[in-house]
């Protein structure tokens, strides 16, 4: 999911570092001193994240775990997601500098989106509801970002059904394995820390 | 118990696979008679199928565009440039790595071997008769160039293996400073916020 440097045209790395600069400020803005351990937690989750390699499908695709980035923190994913992104192009060359606003946005703004979407259902009382947002919540981040990718590849030119579809597709299983560990995650939280998720009791 | 149950599961989950390999493409091209062969793959070695391949000369015209194979190979017939050829993967989903390709001229040596040939010609002179130009019917350039050829063959499975771990390079340190850069940095921020108070 990571864009490499050297595909994207100036306006849209632009655009993206712009995108990218207004959610990290309102990501900072919005984050209350509680939360940042658990920024700092999360950003470390994510960077890790991409190691992990899933064997599957027609190319090679990682975990991305925006979803539970986004699920847990709302805006604060930007600045996290950034973090993650800076280190994962120093130190293993994914993606690259130039790069970082657009992957920043294309993994971000899923996560926030999703924490929108799903965010009232995992904090629900009812314990299934809670889960089957969470799973949807997971995978829904990296749907989200496939769909972005393929929105930034298609002003290189590619076509966006085409792009759009293969990245989608790559990333069915990262999908149901990202929604499983938010899933897994979730039901975690809710047993031991219910005050993370702002349950409802 | 059920606590110990899923923190298990997701601790479980969480570490098992860090073993595995990361994302990233690296293209590696070697020469071998008049054609020059062409390999992608991704950081965990999986071969990058149907890739395309762009190459461009010095000057940056494109010569040949193509896509690799489903091993993540790709063979083309020498271009007729000289010095450096840019060669560019681009896979699917925005990934793209390139690599820098010096031209050797296949064949017998021509223009571009004049200065192997000149120091030879001057360690025969003093002996002529003890290595003659031609030998059984081979000429010295072609007993040159056929080692070349030959040598090039055989240390290509090197290269390869050296082309992949250096694709492989994400390391247990670099992941652990990786994370270390992150909880300082947090805590960086935290004291910057406890401070204004």
């Amino acid at each position: 999911m990571h864009i490499s440097e050297g595909i994207l045209s100036a306006p849209v790395l632009i655009s993206g570092a712009v995108a990218a600069a207004g959610g990290v400020a309102i990501g900072l803005k919005k984050t209350e001193n509680e939360k940042i351990p658990e920024v700092g937690v999360l950003s470390a989750a994510f960077f890790v994240g991409s190691l992990i390699h899933v064997p599957l499908g027609p190319t090679s695709v990682h975990l991305i775990l925006n979803g539970l980035v986004g699920l847990l923190l709302g805006w604060a994913a930007f600045p996290a997601i950034l973090v993650g992104l800076v280190f994962q192009a120093i130190l293993f060359q994914f993606g690259g500098l130039t790069t970082l606003g657009v992957n920043t946005v294309t993994m971000a703004l899923p996560a926030v989106i999703g924490y929108y979407l799903f965010g009232p259902a995992v904090r629900s009382e009812s314990e299934k509801t809670a889960l089957v947002g969470a799973f949807l919540c997971g995978s829904f981040g990296v749907l989200g970002a496939a769909i972005l990718v393929a929105f930034a590849l298609f002003w290189t030119g590619q076509s966006f059904l085409e792009v759009g579809k293969m990245v989608v597709y790559a990333h069915v299983p990262v999908m149901v394995i990202e929604g499983l560990l938010a899933l897994f995650c979730v039901a975690f939280l809710r047993k031991v820390k219910p005050e993370l998720l702002e349950v409802k009791r | 118990m059920m606590k110990r149950v899923w923190l298990l599961l997701i601790v479980v989950t969480l570490l098992f696979p860090i073993v595995a390999s990361a994302h990233r493409i690296s293209v590696f091209a070697y020469q071998e008679g008049n054609k020059i062969h062409i390999e992608g793959f991704f950081s965990d070695g999986t071969p990058t199928k149907q890739a395309a391949v762009e190459v461009y000369d010095a000057s940056g015209k494109k010569l040949y565009s193509g896509r690799t194979n489903e091993k993540g190979t790709l063979a083309f017939d020498m271009p007729k440039a000289e010095g450096k050829l840019k060669i560019v993967l681009i896979a699917s989903m925005g990934h793209r790595a390139e690599t820098i390709f010096k031209l050797k001229k296949a064949g017998a040596g021509t223009v571009s071997d004049s200065q192997s040939a000149g120091v030879a010609e001057k360690m025969v002179q003093p002996k002529p008769a003890a290595f003659p130009e031609k030998a059984a019917g081979i000429s010295e350039q072609e007993i040159r160039s056929i080692v070349r050829d030959e040598v090039a063959k055989a240390i290509q499975p090197v290269m390869r293996a050296l082309a992949k771990q250096e694709a492989e390079k994400v390391s247990f340190s670099d992941i652990v400073g990786g994370i270390g850069w992150i909880l300082g940095l947090m805590g960086i921020w935290m004291m910057m916020k406890v401070r204004k108070r």
